[in-house]
């Protein structure tokens, strides 16, 4: 084959075949236009490539795979711990349950103090729903809190209707074999959790414990505390409100008026400094109030908590002693019986009663004043 | 990696891309390529050897098939100038029973092609020479009005056979419609949808070899009668192999 040359440069040549194929040759001293016979073409090799090994395609292969697992099981164990239902009890108390995709209960969320222990004794995880609200039902009414033939107010919500009408129907017939009727409503109906007494130096404490379900074999259950003693004395200082005065433009002095209250220990905890003497001179004070009354009094919340100085003046308005909340203990006189107890306020469904003496009583750092209590 | 190193590897990737900056390169390790050249024939090379030309050759194979992958460029450079004087060696061993046209006469001074009948004119091929280097660089020139050069289309010109019997059907169909070409030279891009749907051939394939489309459509036009003489057959619609 004819190849005219095109274009020579130092190293190289340019040259054209009767094909019309441009092709590098080597220049052996060619010039332009020349016709060449032979000419020494270029070598069109390709580029070297990376080559893998039978033993490196394997560790490839192996650590693709491994990471293919961790991703599947990462992924499922992701999907397995999302919470896609939650069942609200409501009771005496109020405990949340966050469900995962299948059904079991992840965590249990409570709102009050020896609800950590009833959730610690709930057993290990993988439980249903079901089984849960069973054993929170059955431990409400080993104490006492609900008897037989007691609706119990139940908020549901599920990913899809077909499992919320399966929690309901298994929760129903849990409640009713402890002979109890359940009231399961969606959760837009549930009541916000109750707001916990704002502390003295103006910090709320936690709203909520939220505790995951310990795992039987891997940790097992802490013995009980004894119910009696309360768990911090000084938790306990203060949140035990001081006697309650008198309710009217009056106040009744505090029983000792030449010096301020003593520090209540815990013994004292349980039961009140100065239990109110129900007589016509002193006003009881008022177990519920109107809620536009309350509203007028919400302001004075943070004063509430501090102890009224006997020496203050008691006829200007803005400096008499603050009228603490009113303690709900098992020792009080039943708020009905009182004489200027008013036509008991209507209480929404699923909010505990304030004036009920059952949990507060074993603990009275739970004592919540009413106010936080009434629909706002 | 000594500085020296690192502006050598700069320059061997530019010098892939850059014709000038490879014959700048060339030039540049001359002594290099004489030296590896010498160490083949045992004496110092001379710029009439042929081995030179291969060995400078072998020096710009080097360049354009360089990668990391491969070592040191200074000692792969020497090992494919080394390789292709070796290829060069054997391929003269099979003429060596051949006898040279410039070898002398039996009774004279006088060189054996001197004896032999020459049925070319000497002044005509000059002639045609110098007309056909004339046609290569008005080709040149115009091919730079479309931004390639010669050294581009033969990186882009087709390799395998198929690839050139498509664009070689396209080049045909243009050649038997002249609007084609006058479309192409007006634009100044070559008009890939109409050779593809009038040539019934790949669209993407024309595409991967636009440069080389770009030469030989231009050759095609009026004006180079000597190379359309060089490729007739390929412009009759027979591909030459």
């Amino acid at each position: 084959m004819k190849y005219l040359v095109m274009e020579c440069h130092a190293g190289y040549a340019v040259l054209m075949d009767e094909a019309s194929r441009f092709v590098r040759a080597a220049n052996l001293h060619y010039e332009v236009g020349q016709t060449v016979t032979d000419p020494i073409l270029m070598q069109e090799d390709a580029q070297p490539q990376i080559r893998v090994t039978h033993k490196g395609a394997i560790r490839i292969a192996a650590a693709a795979a491994c990471l293919l697992l961790m991703s599947a099981a990462g992924f499922g164990y992701y999907r397995s711990s999302r919470t896609k239902s939650v069942v609200v009890v409501v009771e005496q108390k109020r405990y949340e349950l966050k469900l995962n995709r299948s059904g079991e209960v992840m965590t249990v969320q409570h709102h009050s103090k020896n609800g950590e222990e009833i959730v610690e004794n709930l057993g290990g995880q993988h439980q249903t729903a079901a089984a849960v609200v069973n054993s929170l039902l059955k431990n409400s009414l080993d104490q006492g809190q609900i008897s037989g033939g007691d609706t119990v107010q139940i908020y549901l919500a599920a990913e899809n209707a077909k499992s919320y009408e399966t929690y309901k129907s298994e929760i129903e017939t849990e409640a009713a074999k402890l002979q109890l009727n359940a009231d399961v409503q969606g959760l837009d109906a549930a009541p916000e959790p109750p707001e916990p007494p704002a502390h003295e130096n103006g910090t709320k404490p936690a709203p909520e414990k939220e505790i995951r379900k310990p795992d039987p074999k891997k940790d097992p259950p802490p013995a009980p505390a004894d119910p009696s003693a309360p768990a911090n004395g000084k938790e306990v200082q203060e949140h035990t409100p001081p006697a309650p005065p008198a309710h009217d433009e009056k106040p009744t002095p505090p029983a000792h008026d030449n010096a301020p209250a003593a520090p209540v220990t815990e013994s004292d905890a349980l039961t009140p400094a100065d239990p109110p003497q129900p007589s016509a001179a002193v006003d009881p004070p008022q177990p519920k109030h109107d809620p536009k009354q309350d509203q007028s009094e919400q302001p004075k919340k943070q004063d509430e908590i501090t102890p009224p100085d006997p020496a203050a003046p008691k006829n200007d308005a803005a400096d008499k002693p603050v009228t603490p909340p009113e303690p709900v203990h098992p020792h009080l006189p039943k708020q009905e019986n009182l004489p200027d107890a008013g036509p008991a306020a209507p209480r929404p469904a699923g909010i505990p009663a304030p004036e009920t003496p059952v949990s507060e009583a074993d603990d009275p750092a739970e004592l919540i004043p009413a106010a936080h209590l009434l629909p706002r | 990696m000594s500085p020296d190193v690192q502006q050598l590897l700069s320059r061997v990737t530019e010098a892939k891309s850059d014709s000038n900056a490879a014959d700048a390169l060339i030039a540049d390790y001359m002594p290099f390529i004489r030296s590896e050249t010498a160490k083949f024939l045992k004496r110092q090379p001379v710029p009439e050897d042929d081995e030179l030309s291969i060995a400078m050759f072998a020096f710009y194979e080097a360049i354009c098939s360089y990668s990391r992958l491969r070592g040191a460029f200074l000692k792969y450079a020497a090992l494919q100038i080394r390789s292709r004087l070796i290829d060069n060696y054997r391929r003269e061993k099979r003429s060596r029973g051949q006898i040279s046209l410039n070898a002398a006469a039996d009774d004279d001074q006088t060189e054996l092609m001197e004896t032999i009948a020459d049925p070319h004119d000497e002044y005509d091929a000059h002639d045609m020479r110098e007309a056909t280097q004339e046609e290569i660089r008005e080709l040149s020139e115009q091919m730079e009005t479309f931004g390639v050069s010669m050294t581009d289309i033969a990186e882009n010109a087709p390799k395998q056979s198929r690839t050139l019997a498509i664009c070689q059907k396209a080049v045909y169909y243009a050649r038997k419609h002249p609007d084609v070409l006058e479309e192409f030279l007006r634009t100044k891009r070559v008009p890939l949808a109409k050779l593809a749907e009038g040539a019934a051939v790949e669209r993407k394939t024309l595409e991967r070899h636009r440069k080389y489309l770009v030469a030989v459509l231009l050759i095609c036009t009026n004006g180079y009668e000597i190379l359309r003489g060089h490729i007739m057959q390929v412009l009759k619609g027979g591909s030459q192999e």
